[in-house]
């Protein structure tokens, strides 16, 4: 029984727990930086209660403090949204073990797909689509590293077992680089993740990233809730997300999310959860899941209908899932557009007063901010302030509602990456769609974004 | 009484206002300062240094004494020394003391006992 959910997070995405919460009924506790009091959510939930100073390593990501949150507050959930302990086991053990609900999968699903070696063999197992190479950490010896990787062919990418997110990984095009490659790599992998276990995979040029939304319960029940293309990126970090994935048709997704909806229940997997794919050459490639609510769900939530977060939590107090497979009916096409505190085209962080917001509206437009006028934004997170969704009966109109929400979105005192989001949605790659990760790198590469 | 015993009272003492104890009997006659914590290792940070005030160094439930204790919280206005244990923040069995930063004369706790305080939280005034 679920009565009082602490929220272990900041942001809009605390505000969007906030408000699932008080859909459902459920009172909420938001737990919060010194620096962070002034927060929408923190002023909305039922209780709050301040646990630490400003840097994350003393506050958000404070487990022990944070399930002593709970306890002082009666707490008998924990939602961690995305970032910060969303997918640390170790932390979710300990929710597990202080007999409170983990609003996520269990720990050891977590772990299992955190080691990105295990989740490799678990979706092989599974009959997941995986980047060609072997399922197990490389070996230290330099032959059998050479024996492996001639069994892929050049290029290809060494990657840390524990990393993710883009982090913790090499390209190699020769034989000549690979043995001090992978030493390197393994020496980062220790140093960042606690872990110095490498594998390889064959690289892919010119992929495009597309992922599968998945909700799983526990009672053996599993379905996907289509796609998002998320190839619109900078350093592996999403600036624009869709759905539909323009030109991929709707039998060939279906019959990959069918697949992982049947991993999720082969890995006792349960809660909402991501599978990224490169997609190339008409064919899909695994390369991680994501153990928890991304920052992108609303793509997915205004095609299907779908209260993610919702679902989440629902599943947490032991539900079933609310539709099957043959409910989920997918209507239009939405973008999503994620405003960040930062230069538009020099990327550069620009904390600091919020002087006047105005949100955008009108006919297809979702806004999940927690931004006000006079709301300061700090310096020591995610640049992220907010996230605008623009909802249409095609990608063309979906296109057309974003430029204008975007035109009409006020945010003033800081830089914001809205102008860099508005030239995208003219740029000719985008307009046609089914662009590579690399396409926007290339543009700014190329000079196209100018100064902002 | 041993060295350790002597530290202990002194504590109390501190804790409690007292600036010293006076034991007389037919054989003699015992004078015990309440002294300075400085020597004394403090199990926990100092409490937040802010102008003026004592500041809760965790999120806890405030106990203006130790559970165990069963004397009367100091009466208020009382001197503290940097280090002294002015108070107490309760999460279930764990019990983190709240250590004064600075010499000092504070007033009464400015949060009810066992109010629910967090980081930050004031929770005495220095007069």
């Amino acid at each position: 029984m679920v009565r009082r959910v602490l929220i272990a997070n900041r942001g809009e995405i605390a505000l969007r727990i906030q408000r699932a919460c008080r859909d459902m009924g459920l009172e909420t506790v938001a737990v919060f930086s010194e620096t962070d009091a002034d927060l929408r959510h923190v002023a909305l939930a039922d209780q709050s209660l301040c646990i630490g100073p400003a840097p994350a390593a003393k506050s958000y990501l404070d487990g022990r403090e944070i399930l002593l949150a709970a306890r002082l507050t009666g707490a008998d959930a924990i939602h961690p949204g995305y970032g910060f302990l969303s997918e640390n086991a170790g932390f979710a053990e300990m929710v597990e073990a202080a007999g409170l609900v983990f609003i996520g999968p269990p720990s050891a699903a977590i772990r299992t797909m955190g080691d990105k070696v295990a989740a490799k063999r678990a979706m092989i197992a599974a009959g997941v689509p995986c980047v060609p190479g072997p399922d197990s950490a490389l070996p230290e010896d330099a032959q059998a590293i050479r024996a492996a990787a001639a069994g892929i062919g050049y290029p290809l990418i060494i990657k840390a077992a524990g990393g993710g997110g883009g982090r913790g990984m090499r390209i190699v095009r020769s034989e000549a680089a690979l043995v001090e490659a992978a030493a390197m790599t393994r020496e980062e992998a220790g140093r960042a993740f606690g872990n110095r276990d490498i594998y390889i995979e064959k690289f892919l040029e010119f992929p495009r990233h597309v992922e599968i939304q998945v909700l799983a319960d526990g009672h053996g029940n599993a379905i996907h809730l289509g796609e998002r293309d998320c190839s619109a990126q900078r350093r592996h970090q999403k600036l624009i997300e869709e759905s539909p994935a323009p030109g991929i048709d709707r039998s060939v997704i279906d019959a990959i999310g069918r697949r992982c909806a049947e991993a999720c229940i082969a890995i006792g997997y349960r809660g909402a959860g991501t599978f990224e794919f490169l997609y190339e050459n008409g064919a899909f490639y695994f390369i991680e899941m994501n153990t928890r609510v991304q920052v992108e769900h609303p793509v997915t939530e205004m095609v299907t209908g779908v209260d993610i977060v919702r679902e989440q939590l629902r599943i947490a107090m032991g539900e079933h899932l609310s539709l099957a497979q043959e409910d989920v009916a997918f209507s239009g096409h939405a973008i999503e557009c994620r405003i960040n505190a930062e230069d538009a085209f020099r990327f550069t962080p620009s904390p600091g007063l919020v002087a006047q917001f105005v949100a955008p509206g009108g006919p297809g437009i979702r806004v999940d901010s927690h931004l006000y006028s006079g709301y300061r934004v700090p310096p020591h997170y995610d640049s992220l302030v907010a996230k605008i969704i623009a909802h249409g009966a095609t990608r063309k109109e979906a296109i057309a509602r974003m430029r204008r929400a975007l035109q009409e979105a006020t945010i003033d005192g800081i830089r914001t990456t809205i102008p860099l989001h508005l030239r995208m949605l003219e740029e000719q790659g985008f307009v046609v769609g089914g662009f590579d990760i690399h396409h926007l790198e290339r543009l700014l590469q190329g000079g196209w974004g100018g100064q902002s | 009484m041993s060295g350790g015993d002597i530290e202990t009272l002194q504590a109390l003492m501190r804790r409690h206002g007292i600036a010293e104890v006076l034991y007389e009997d037919a054989k003699g006659r015992v004078l015990l300062p309440a002294g300075r914590s400085d020597a004394l290792p403090s199990p926990e940070p100092a409490a937040r240094i802010s102008p003026g005030k004592i500041q809760a160094s965790h999120a806890g439930l405030f106990c203006s004494r130790h559970p165990l204790d069963d004397m009367p919280a100091a009466a208020a206005p009382r001197p503290v020394c940097k280090g002294d244990i002015v108070a107490y923040l309760q999460v279930g069995a764990l019990l983190r003391p709240v250590v004064a930063p600075q010499d000092g004369r504070i007033g009464p706790p400015l949060v009810a006992e066992g109010a629910v305080t967090g980081y930050c939280s004031p929770l005495f005034a220095y007069l």
